[in-house]
């Protein structure tokens, strides 16, 4: 007869009040089996008694500032098979270390964490493991548990990161995705949904990237940690543009979206070698292809498109003109922000595992218009749309590059030959949803959809704009792709 | 260049073999994303995908959200005669 996996409670109170760790201790007892063990860290220069208003015998174990030694020790002494770290400025909610005790009995995996709930009623719900994200953000909050072997195996507890343990060995046990578990119940009562990161957390990341042979430089900006993965070559990146050459007022201007587009690319990209390969229809004014080929010269690759519209075919097209090893997918009614747009999106394209990088789009009134998309209950969207530029959700998530379920095609880049080898865009949609299913097809095999906030353009598609979207379009994506339309794992159901 | 209309642009179009290599590079995106969409399909309605640990306990979740849901609460209530004859048809034709 086979036993139930045994827990062992780790409260870190480095640089947490008595109290703090004295309220995560009790609540961690009152919900503990008897028999489990309880391990305390504090500070060297603390000084606790043994007079714990727990029931339960509490292992103090003050951690030098390079405490790796320690906790190696403690972790070889350990005769459970799960550690549950808890941070003491959080504490276990009601039932939490049941919905603990299921899961490892339940799934074999070696790394969990669940929700969170502010103290007052607000329910913090976390995506699915997304090793991208928590390269530049610890958002699994302050509970969560590590399986003993697998920390063992993995060499145990690093030197020199204290501090930023938690997310050292959930950047390690997190290499296998399938063996993360995700719990959605509220775990912990936390303080912060998210901790703001450190120089701790800087030196993790560093060094589980180098650990990997992944060149990248990384910094703390505002709470986060910006990537930056430099670029060894300046591969060729071809720029689909499809258009039908159309003006519009922007800005109070008359403006040749086109035109506009390439001439703003051309003159504040940052990236060296690039080339536009513009599909046009047959109805493009002259005056449009004589500008383009004045303004882009010999990078410019103009493709004719003369049967009726569809946005996928006409993609399509451009991508078989296209010489570049990267396609950058763009609408013609784009601008430009942010000068390094396509290193930003290159150096994330380039990552092993990655197959589609979206962008942060904003609409001309500085509204958001695309944080990635949504994929909810049968229909898809975007994330933040119409959110004003500065407002975020509780996890700070539109400040870090994270996985998506999908991204928009209005300015997106895929490596060339992933997008041959899924056969490109579908023609099943000529209008709607061809990003959609694009991006879903991206995730089947495989492979990684992720945003950045970190190439910015505008998007000067009408927020008023009401898109005609074929009902043979919506129930062929029901069709495909079902079950992954029914509530999105990145980006759950803010209640 | 390709079937242009007689009063469209004109420009250094960019070039390609043939027509015929056209069309057989878009046939082959389209006949791969014919394959790529009917796995896609298949996926749907088999019974035998594995979903990881995250995806069951979603999956769960979604169940028990849409059991104690209004519609759903409506509908068993709704059902209670249709399923009370079921049950004393069972019983009968069990003895």
């Amino acid at each position: 007869m086979s036993s139930l996996p045994t827990l062992t409670i780790w409260v870190d109170g480095v640089d947490r009040s008595r109290a703090d760790v004295e309220r995560a201790l009790r609540e961690a007892a009152r919900q503990a089996a008897p028999g489990t063990e309880f391990v305390c860290l504090i500070a060297a220069d603390e000084r606790y008694g043994e007079d714990w208003p727990v029931d339960a015998a509490v292992r103090v174990v003050p951690l030098p500032e390079d405490d790796a030694v320690s906790l190696n020790r403690l972790l070889s002494q350990t005769r459970s098979d799960w550690v549950v770290w808890i941070d003491a400025s959080a504490r276990l909610a009601p039932g939490g270390l049941g919905h603990v005790e299921s899961a490892v009995a339940r799934f074999d995996i070696d790394l969990l964490y669940g929700d969170s709930r502010l103290p007052g009623s607000q329910r913090i719900q976390r995506p699915v493991f997304s090793p991208i994200r928590l390269r530049s953000q610890d958002y699994l909050g302050d509970v969560r548990g590590f399986r003993v072997e697998a920390l063992r195996q993995s060499g145990g507890f690093g030197q020199g990161h204290a501090g930023a343990h938690p997310l050292d060995l959930s950047l390690r046990l997190g290499t296998d995705v399938a063996r993360v578990l995700r719990i959605p119940e509220i775990l912990s009562v936390c303080t912060m949904p998210v901790r703001p990161a450190t120089e701790q957390h800087r030196k993790v990341v560093s060094q589980f990237l180098d650990a990997r042979d992944i060149a990248a430089e990384v910094t703390v900006v505002a709470e986060a940690l910006q990537l930056n993965y430099p670029l060894v070559s300046a591969p060729l990146v071809s720029i689909i543009i499809p258009t039908r050459g159309s003006s519009a007022r922007i800005r109070g201007t008359e403006s040749v979206l086109v035109v506009d587009a390439v001439r703003g690319i051309l003159e504040r990209s940052t990236y060296p070698s690039f080339e536009f390969v513009v599909v046009a229809d047959d109805e493009t004014p002259q005056s449009v292809i004589d500008a383009l080929v004045c303004l882009a010269g010999d990078s410019l690759r103009l493709v004719r498109w003369s049967k009726d519209f569809n946005f996928s075919a006409k993609m399509n097209r451009g991508a078989i003109f296209a010489r570049g090893a990267y396609l950058m997918l763009l609408n013609d009614d784009v601008d430009l922000i942010t000068p390094g747009w396509i290193e930003a999106m290159l150096g994330l394209a380039s990552q092993p595992g990655v197959g589609l990088v979206g962008s942060l789009l904003f609409f001309e009134d500085g509204t958001v218009q695309h944080g990635g998309h949504v994929y909810s209950a049968s229909w898809a969207g975007h994330i933040a749309f119409e959110w004003p530029a500065d407002r975020d959700d509780d996890l700070g998530s539109m400040g870090v590059v994270r996985e998506v379920s999908g991204v928009t095609a209005a300015c997106a880049m895929i490596r060339a030959d992933t997008f041959w080898q899924l056969g490109g865009f579908s023609l099943d949609y000529a209008g709607n949803y061809n990003d959609v299913d694009l991006s879903l097809k991206v995730r089947e095999s495989g492979r990684s959809v992720i945003w950045t906030p970190h190439a910015r353009l505008y998007h000067f598609e009408s927020k008023s704009r009401i898109a005609t979207v074929e009902p043979a379009e919506l129930t062929t994506l029901r069709a495909h792709w079902g079950t992954r339309l029914l509530s999105d794992p990145y980006w759950p159901a803010r209640p | 260049m390709i079937n242009s209309n007689s009063e469209s642009w004109v420009g250094p179009e960019a070039e390609i073999e043939s027509v015929d290599r056209l069309n057989s590079l878009e046939n082959l995106l389209q006949l791969t994303d014919r394959i790529k969409s009917l796995e896609a399909e298949l996926t749907q309605v088999s019974t035998t995908r594995v979903l990881r640990p995250t995806e069951q306990l979603d999956a769960e979740q979604q169940l028990i959200a849409m059991r104690t849901s209004p519609p759903w609460r409506v509908g068993r209530v709704v059902t209670i005669p249709l399923r009370i004859v079921q049950r004393m048809l069972l019983r009968n034709s069990n003895r």
